[in-house]
């Protein structure tokens, strides 16, 4: 099976941009791309072709949710593992958010040490 | 009269019984008088008719008496009277026609017997050749009846008889011979009686001498004798000469001699009729008639017929409608008496009954005395026509009013009333009278010391045949304590009423069947329904579907199983409004049982804007937190990229400081989620996943996860206690929460190098999971509000235990909406232990079934 390598990041804010993108390409070791937004996310998408795709929810424009929708309409990227990143979320907001297709939910704020590992483990979990 | 067994005589037949008599009396008097008279009358009559027979009698025979002695004259008168000459003076008699009954006159010859032959060759020449003296024989003198005219038919055979031969005769004849007067004979047989029924007879001789005789003595008369002028009678035809034919009813008969031997008797007029019978005649007569030597005894007995005429009946008659009378008049005393007797005892029944109902109005009187005293109901009657007015002791007391201030009249009552009221009450008054209303009113009175009193009053009107008013009856009574308590209660619901009406909340009763009872002013505010609407009509009509189909069910629900699913409870619900709008209302119910039937109050509460600022808050929250976090996420993610070494080692003045932003970038990002669970779980947003599931586990995993947190304050956290059959009905997360929560309290309140001990205790249908410090306990000014947010000992302790002084706080919440309490034993200066109790769901023994406490 494929490693995990290559992650799309989408988020509206530069600076937790740069703090993920550092996370896990350092702790990771990960080939991260950043979006600013989810148009920009489909845009890229395809050609990046992620192995994993980490979705803020709360965006300008198209949110976490429309936009992950959106990018599964692009064949390459109908089956790619996804995950939110959102405020502490209740239990039953993370299964709706999974039965919108994501695998799971990364709470923000993140610890940026545990971040990439938090990524792996759910990218892992692709069996479920 | 009957006669029957007389009862013993009371009064009324006594009574009876005299007037019975009384009238009988003079009935009988009467009677008697009335019979008496024509006992008189046919006395009388029969007396007359005597007296007329007897008279005829002794005229008749005087008068052929007459006849003789004419007869005798003519003897007397001429030498000798030939046949031609005795029958011419016979004939000029016309004996039929004046004396009818005489059989004939004739003249019997005295014959010497030396003279017989001479004697009848004599009477032979004249042309008799059959003539003889007979009987023949010999004889002393012999007679023979040589005239008796008319010389026919039974006459014949007495021609040439010897009269002297027989012995009555004979008696007769010389009696008469001798005394020289007229006789007649005893009752013989006559020759003449040769045929036909045979009658009685008799005859008269008047004797005839020689002239120039001497009869002096009755030797010398004999010695002169020349014979006789004699008439032969036959009683019968005699009788029916003198009488007639007429029947009157007498018999009479005709005895010769005294007395009534059969064979005197010559005529009997009985033998022509039939017999009388037994009973005797009612008039009876006897008369002797002396006649010519012989006594005739003439016997008058009255016939029916007689007596008849003179019983009229009439006194029967009389006396029968004389007792009739008196049996009436008798009957009558005896009705009336008996009526008498009958009015005593009906009038001796009716002073009874009067007595009883006198008994029986008195006992009525005193109860309505006791009533009416007792209710101090004064009684009045005001005489309409003459204008006077009566009170009764009551109404005095009533009106505060002496007996004798009281004058009776109607201004007596009028100017007792109240200035304000008596137009109104004089009017209704009038009205009453006129009949157009019924007088039923409330006035107020005045008494003397100006105390003023309500009256209730009620009175009839009776009215004559025309409907004009006689005079007017009714009551009064004092109602001013009844009034007092009306305006008290009408006060104190008004006053309820006015809460009611302004409290904020709406306030609404419905009954056990849903159908709203009240609908105070603030329900009607919130719900836009006036009161009238709403009432009478079923609750469900506040509610939008479901609930409006679905609230019967839940109140037969709960009517039936007693379940409370919003009894007593506030809970959050959806209302519809008159307009259709749906709105959001916190509902209250209630339940309370009045006048025996169940009924519910529910408080409403439209929480729409409190809703839309909890929106709103939240939304701020959210979108605080989100603002909050995501500096804070970069914060945080850059210093703990730092502090982690991730881009390369730092220098150490700098690493510790960069450690010190990191920490406290964490104590900040643990604040914010703090507060915004708090607010979540205010908010009732917080969601639980409740789970039946073993305890045990969750506690262990707790102690792992919070073992480095505690190996930071040289803390060690130990189980004491287990329980691991026991399920609880919890959200495992939350739990794990509440867990770490008190072992990081603990681990931050204990001294270095303590343990903190975990018990996990079953007991009954709960299960309680204590955690023990042995550090400074609780100090008692925080024991009260220690569960409250931000109520950390003080804020220096705060700082230096670090922690958000929400954890408590939210661990009770967090408990609470799982079903179970929180709380903490402590002793200043010697620990704490916290615990939780959760309800237990289910047991199970390691490896057995479970079993339900």
């Amino acid at each position: 099976m494929s490693t995990l390598q290559r992650i799309l990041y989408v988020e509206d804010e530069p600076d937790i941009q740069a703090v993920a993108k550092l996370a896990l390409e350092m702790v990771g070791g990960f080939t991260v791309k950043v979006c600013a937004s989810g148009e920009e996310a489909l845009r890229e998408a395809t050609a990046f072709a992620p192995d994993m795709i980490l979705l803020d929810v709360m965006m300008p424009g198209m949110d976490g949710p429309t936009t992950l929708a959106a990018l599964r309409q692009q064949p390459a990227l109908a089956t790619v593992p996804v995950a939110f990143m959102t405020a502490k979320v209740q239990p039953q907001e993370v299964a709706r958010y999974k039965s919108l297709g994501a695998r799971d939910v990364i709470a923000k704020p993140f610890d940026a040490m545990a971040l990439a590992g938090q990524v792996r483990a759910i990218w892992e979990r692709r069996d479920d | 009269m009957a006669r029957f067994e007389l009862p013993p005589l009371d009064r009324r037949g006594r009574l009876a019984w005299l007037v019975l008599v009384a009238g009988l009396i003079p009935a009988i008097l009467v009677w008697y008088s009335l019979r008496e008279q024509d006992q008189r009358n046919g006395q009388q009559q029969f007396e007359m008719h005597v007296r007329e027979v007897t008279d005829a009698i002794e005229k008749r025979l005087r008068q052929h008496e007459q006849i003789l002695l004419g007869g005798a004259g003519l003897f007397d008168a001429s030498d000798d009277v030939t046949r031609r000459e005795w029958r011419a003076y016979v004939e000029r008699l016309h004996l039929a026609e004046n004396y009818p009954g005489i059989q004939g006159v004739g003249f019997s010859q005295i014959v010497e017997p030396i003279q017989l032959a001479a004697h009848t060759a004599a009477i032979r020449k004249e042309g008799f050749p059959e003539y003889s003296v007979r009987p023949a024989g010999e004889r002393e003198i012999y007679s023979s009846i040589v005239f008796l005219e008319p010389f026919a038919g039974r006459n014949l055979a007495a021609f040439g008889y010897d009269m002297m031969s027989e012995a009555t005769r004979r008696q007769a004849m010389i009696l008469a011979a001798e005394s020289g007067r007229t006789t007649i004979t005893g009752k013989v047989r006559l020759v003449q009686e040769t045929h036909g029924k045979p009658q009685a007879g008799f005859l008269m001789y008047v004797p005839v001498y020689r002239k120039g005789a001497v009869l002096d003595a009755p030797a010398a008369r004999r010695q002169a004798l020349r014979g006789y002028v004699y008439s032969p009678y036959r009683v019968d035809d005699l009788m029916r000469g003198i009488l007639g034919e007429r029947s009157i009813g007498i018999d009479f008969s005709i005895h010769d001699g005294v007395g009534s031997a059969p064979d005197a008797m010559m005529y009997a007029s009985a033998e022509h009729r039939p017999a009388r019978g037994a009973a005797a005649p009612t008039f009876a007569a006897q008369r002797r008639i002396e006649a010519y030597g012989h006594e005739w005894t003439l016997s008058f007995e009255s016939r029916r017929e007689f007596e008849t005429q003179f019983d009229t009946g009439f006194e029967w008659l009389v006396l029968a409608l004389g007792a009739g009378v008196s049996l009436l008049m008798a009957a009558l005393t005896w009705s009336l008496a008996s009526r008498r007797e009958q009015a005593l005892v009906i009038a001796h029944e009716m002073t009874l009954q009067i007595r009883e109902d006198e008994k029986r109005l008195a006992d009525i009187n005193r109860r309505f005395e006791l009533a009416a005293d007792s209710a101090a109901i004064g009684v009045w009657d005001y005489d309409i026509v003459g204008g006077a007015l009566l009170w009764d002791a009551r109404m005095y007391r009533l009106y505060q009013v002496a007996a004798d201030e009281f004058d009776g009249a109607y201004a007596a009552w009028g100017s007792r009333l109240h200035p304000d009221d008596r137009p109104q009450a004089e009017a209704e008054l009038k009205e009453a009278i006129a009949g157009d209303a019924e007088f039923d009113t409330t006035f107020r009175i005045v008494w003397k010391d100006g105390t003023i009193r309500h009256i209730k009053a009620y009175a009839r009107v009776e009215r004559d045949a025309d409907g004009r008013p006689l005079r007017m009856t009714g009551i009064n009574y004092d109602v001013t304590a009844r009034r007092q308590a009306e305006a008290a209660l009408r006060e104190s619901a008004q006053y309820t009423q006015t809460i009611l009406d302004n409290a904020l909340d709406g306030i609404i009763t419905i009954g056990e069947s849903g159908i709203v009872e009240s609908f105070n002013k603030s329900a009607e505010r919130i719900f836009g329904f006036a009161a009238a609407e709403v009432q009478g009509s079923n609750v469900r009509m506040l509610m939008p579907e479901p609930y409006h189909s679905a609230h019967d069910g839940y109140l037969s629900n709960y009517l039936t199983t007693g379940n409370k699913r919003i009894i007593g409870i506030g809970r959050e619900v959806v209302g519809q409004r008159k307009d259709g709008s749906i709105f959001q209302m916190e509902l209250s119910v209630s339940e309370i049982t009045h006048a025996g039937r169940r009924m519910f109050i529910g408080l409403v509460r439209d929480i729409t804007e409190r809703k839309e600022a909890e929106r709103l808050k939240s939304e701020f929250v959210s979108t605080v937190s989100h603002e909050l976090r995501t500096p804070l996420t970069s914060i945080s993610g850059s210093l703990g990229l730092l502090a982690g070494g991730a881009l390369g080692p730092l220098p150490e003045q700098a690493r510790q400081l960069i450690d010190i932003a990191s920490k406290n970038s964490q104590r900040l990002i643990h604040l914010i989620n703090d507060l915004l669970d708090m607010e979540k779980i205010a908010a009732g947003k917080l969601q639980f996943d409740m789970a039946c599931q073993p305890l045990m586990p969750l506690v262990d995993q707790a102690l792992a996860a919070n073992q480095s947190y505690g190996a930071r304050y040289e803390v060690t956290f130990r189980i004491v206690e287990r329980a691991d059959a026991v399920h609880a009905e919890i959200d495992g997360q939350r739990v794990m929460q509440v867990l770490s929560n008190y072992l990081s309290n603990a681990a931050k309140f204990s001294p270095a190098g303590q343990a903190v001990d975990v018990a996990v205790h079953a007991e009954g249908d709960r299960v309680r999971v204590s955690v023990r410090d042995h550090g400074s306990g609780v100090p008692a000014e925080f024991r009260q509000r220690i569960f409250e947010k931000f109520s950390q000992a003080d804020s220096s302790d705060t700082r230096r235990k670090g922690g958000t002084g929400l954890g408590l706080a939210i661990t009770r919440e967090l408990v609470q909406r799982m079903g179970g309490t929180v709380g903490f034993d402590s002793v200043e200066g010697e620990g704490a232990t916290f615990f939780f109790e959760l309800p237990i769901c289910a047991t199970f023994p390691a490896g057995n079934g479970a079993t339900t406490p």
